[in-house]
């Protein structure tokens, strides 16, 4: 039941193709030869780069990066993976430490390697938060199984050798410790990297320049002190080392998990070249090295920590627009059967109209003059249905927003004229006063000119129950800390105190037969275009609503939305 | 003194006043149109006769407020409400407060010319239809089973499916089947209807 389990393949994402699967094809087949040939130089690389300080002639180093590898293959192929983990340190062997091919020692050993961290891998798969490593549970879950498997395959290594007369008897323990300290540190270093890169999302890379100027200055902290610890080579223990725990911080706080295991693997590295172009002896290489697995282990779990609360506060955005968009429907919903309720009068009128003027067409003589007159104002109401239908279609394409940049000062006259005839009717005067040199605004026009008309007609309506030698509509422009400010005024008698508090929540009406939806609508339409609304002014003499966008000079060059 | 055949319209749509004015002339009744409830009042006289149709949505003074004045200054006038469609809380307290019928917007001609016109004759001689309107009611009240009436009850109150799903515990489905059959029953099309027969029937209970 070898090829049973293909199941953490498809967890974290096939990268490298399934090896020796029956059937594939000539290219695949061909990809996968070339796939497991990268993994074998890979290993073999990375393990002669990482001998350094080795126990006896052995692969037992202080620092050992190749089992990383193994893991992560198996992560992503599963049981086909193994054989290529066992042919990894045997091949390794043979090319960086000179071992004899049929040496069956060193069949013997790589096999432990293999097969130990192929169970590993296995182990890590088998967990449900091993899918993405941005969360504490799976950092949790690497960490801990690597370091068990490390240790296991650590302590058999060394038993094989010392059984085989290669170690001392007395060399056993150490043997175990360094390679178990070596393994996990090189797993802990290289580990998250790959499984991060065969997550669908990849390693997320700084973007901005901005970006990659704080990552700059974090590797300079880092250097700086990597300098104060080694620059007096004669100190025997490395009493600066907490210094290398400043950025070990800052960089997982401020980039989670993906530049915290690049930042940390850089480091590892450095590290080492250090310590090969420095005289420590291995003992300190060691010692030192069980203080970077602290280091690393910790710096990992807190940009776990940090991915996690970075997710979560993206999870609590998205929740909000959903909710956001969840409301608008709501209100798209009331908004259909307030428009339906306005549609109901043209059609009354347009049915009444065709039922008179086919009374007057049955009529003898016919009156032709008043029967088109009737038909043209049957026309008219027709009109005024299309009308409330387009508004309606409006509203509902207002569900994205769509920056631009326009003239804040042209909107608002358009808006007022579109709508100075009927309150020309309600004998309502307009007048739009902005000041000369007012910047562009950044928004979605047609969104504010649906909450202009809102609060226009507002202004009408609160003025026909009035009886005012002047019944005034004046908007002003104006420009405030780089937000257009925009005020509709009206001379109306203004709102009652207890509702002024509650004027933009939805279903809070003063008029009869008004779904109070209006100002909530205007809200979440300016709220949405990154700007605010208030009541500027209420008192006898009338009322004020206030609304701000942004203006396009703060956002020149900015993304849309 | 003016004709008992008279319709007191009151709409503050110009276009809806207009186009009755000209509907109802041509069938004959006399009209006289008003932009608000105020206007009417202002312009009213106890002697008037016939029938005030009347939107109860309106700004300023509601329609509900209209028919009391006006019942107050004596009136005669019968009542018909015009209501937004679906508006079933605003029609019961029309009929309560005295109104003989009410229409759903958009209004169906051919029912307003029959809703006014018997308004007008009700007028003349209000007990005996009465009486043989709620005999034929009773009639078809009692055709109803317990679950049926009950949905009627609630659809009079203006609820929704769903609301009288939940209120009885059953699927809003089954309110569906039990409510078309109440419909056939009582041999009514629109809410409206039912309504109003539940305002008379009830009313006695």
């Amino acid at each position: 039941m070898i090829l049973r389990n293909q199941k953490p393949a498809e967890q974290v994402g096939i990268k490298l193709a399934p090896l020796w699967t029956a059937g594939t094809s000539l290219t695949s087949r061909a990809l996968t030869i070339l796939s497991a040939g990268g993994f074998l130089l890979a290993y073999v690389g990375l393990d002669w780069l990482s001998y350094v300080n080795p126990i006896g002639n052995l692969n037992i180093t202080p620092w050992n990066p190749p089992p990383a590898l193994s893991i992560a293959l198996v992560l992503n192929v599963g049981w086909p993976g193994l054989p290529l983990t066992i042919l990894g340190p045997w091949l390794s062997d043979i090319v960086v430490r000179g071992a004899d091919p049929s040496n069956p020692l060193s069949i013997c050993t790589a096999t432990v390697i293999g097969l130990g961290y192929s169970l590993a891998a296995m182990a890590i798969g088998r967990q449900q938060a091993a899918r993405d490593p941005r969360q504490v549970s799976s950092i949790a879950v690497l960490l801990i199984i690597s370091a068990a498997a490390a240790l296991l395959v650590g302590a058999t290594y060394s038993l094989v050798m010392v059984s085989s007369g290669a170690l001392q008897r007395d060399q056993f323990l150490m043997a175990t410790v360094t390679q178990w300290i070596g393994d996990t540190n090189g797993i802990v270093v290289v580990l998250p990297l790959l499984v991060l890169a065969s997550t669908p999302g990849r390693i997320k890379w700084p973007r901005t320049t901005r970006e990659f100027t704080i990552l700059l200055a974090q590797y300079l902290v880092l250097a700086v002190a990597l300098w104060i610890i080694f620059s007096p080579p004669s100190t025997d223990d490395f009493q600066y080392f907490f210094l290398l725990f400043l950025p070990a911080i800052w960089i997982p706080l401020r980039w989670g998990v993906d530049m915290t295991a690049v930042s940390m693997a850089l480091l590892e590295a450095a590290l080492v070249a250090i310590m090969i172009g420095t005289p420590y002896p291995p003992a300190y290489f060691l010692e030192f090295q069980m203080r970077m697995v602290v280091l690393t282990v910790t710096s990992l779990l807190l940009a776990a920590v940090v991915s996690e609360r970075i997710r979560s506060a993206r999870t609590v955005r998205e929740k909000d627009d959903e909710l956001a968009g969840l409301a608008r429907l709501l209100a798209v919903g009331e908004m259909t059967s307030a428009i339906a309720h306005e549609i109901n009068n043209p059609v009354t009128a347009l049915r009444n109209y065709l039922r008179a003027a086919r009374l007057m067409a049955n009529a003898v003589p016919v009156d032709g003059l008043a029967l088109v007159a009737t038909l043209d104002r049957a026309v008219t109401e027709a009109e005024r249905t299309s009308d409330v239908v387009r508004r309606l279609r409006d509203f509902y394409r207002t569900g994205n927003v769509h920056r631009q940049a326009f003239d804040a000062h042209r909107l608002v006259s358009e808006c007022v004229n579109s709508v100075s005839d009927r309150l020309k009717r309600q004998s309502v005067s307009t007048s739009v006063l902005a000041p000369a040199g007012l910047p562009q605004a950044w928004a979605d026009p047609l969104q504010l000119s649906i909450v202009l008309q809102n609060l226009l007609s507002n202004a009408g309506d609160a003025m026909t129950s009035v009886e005012r030698v002047a019944r005034t509509i004046s908007v002003q422009l104006g420009e405030h800390d780089g937000m257009i400010e925009i005020c509709v005024c009206d001379t109306g008698e203004g709102v009652v105190p207890e509702l002024a508090n509650h004027l933009f929540e939805p279903f809070k009406s003063t008029k009869a037969g008004g779904m109070g939806l209006g100002l909530a609508i205007s809200r979440s339409l300016v709220e949405a275009n990154g700007g605010r609304i208030w009541l500027a002014r209420n008192d006898l003499e009338g009322v004020c609503v206030a609304f701000s966008v942004p203006s396009g000079t703060g956002h020149r060059g900015g993304a849309a939305s | 003194m003016s004709d008992p055949r008279t319709v007191f319209i009151v709409d503050d749509d110009a276009s809806v006043r207009d186009s009755l004015a000209l509907l109802l002339g041509l069938n004959g009744f006399r009209t006289q149109i008003f932009a608000s409830g105020e206007t009417l009042l202002t312009a009213f006289r106890p002697d008037w006769q016939g029938c005030v149709l009347l939107d109860v949505r309106m700004p300023g003074v509601s329609g509900l407020d209209i028919q009391q004045e006006l019942a107050r200054r004596g009136s005669t006038l019968a009542t018909v409400i015009m209501t937004a469609h679906g508006d079933v809380a605003t029609a019961r307290a029309a009929m309560k407060a005295g109104a003989v019928d009410f229409l759903e917007k958009p209004i169906d001609d051919e029912v307003l010319i029959d809703v006014l016109q018997d308004a007008i004759s009700r007028q003349a001689r209000p007990r005996r239809r009465k009486a043989h309107a709620d005999a034929n009611i009773g009639q078809r009240l009692e055709r109803l089973t317990q679950r049926e009436r009950q949905v009627m009850r609630l659809v009079a109150r203006g609820m929704q499916n769903a609301e009288i799903a939940e209120s009885l515990g059953i699927s809003p489905r089954t309110v569906e089947v039990y409510r078309s059959r109440m419909f056939e029953k009582l041999g009514v099309r629109s809410v409206a209807e039912v309504v109003r027969i539940a305002l008379r029937a009830f009313r006695t209970k």
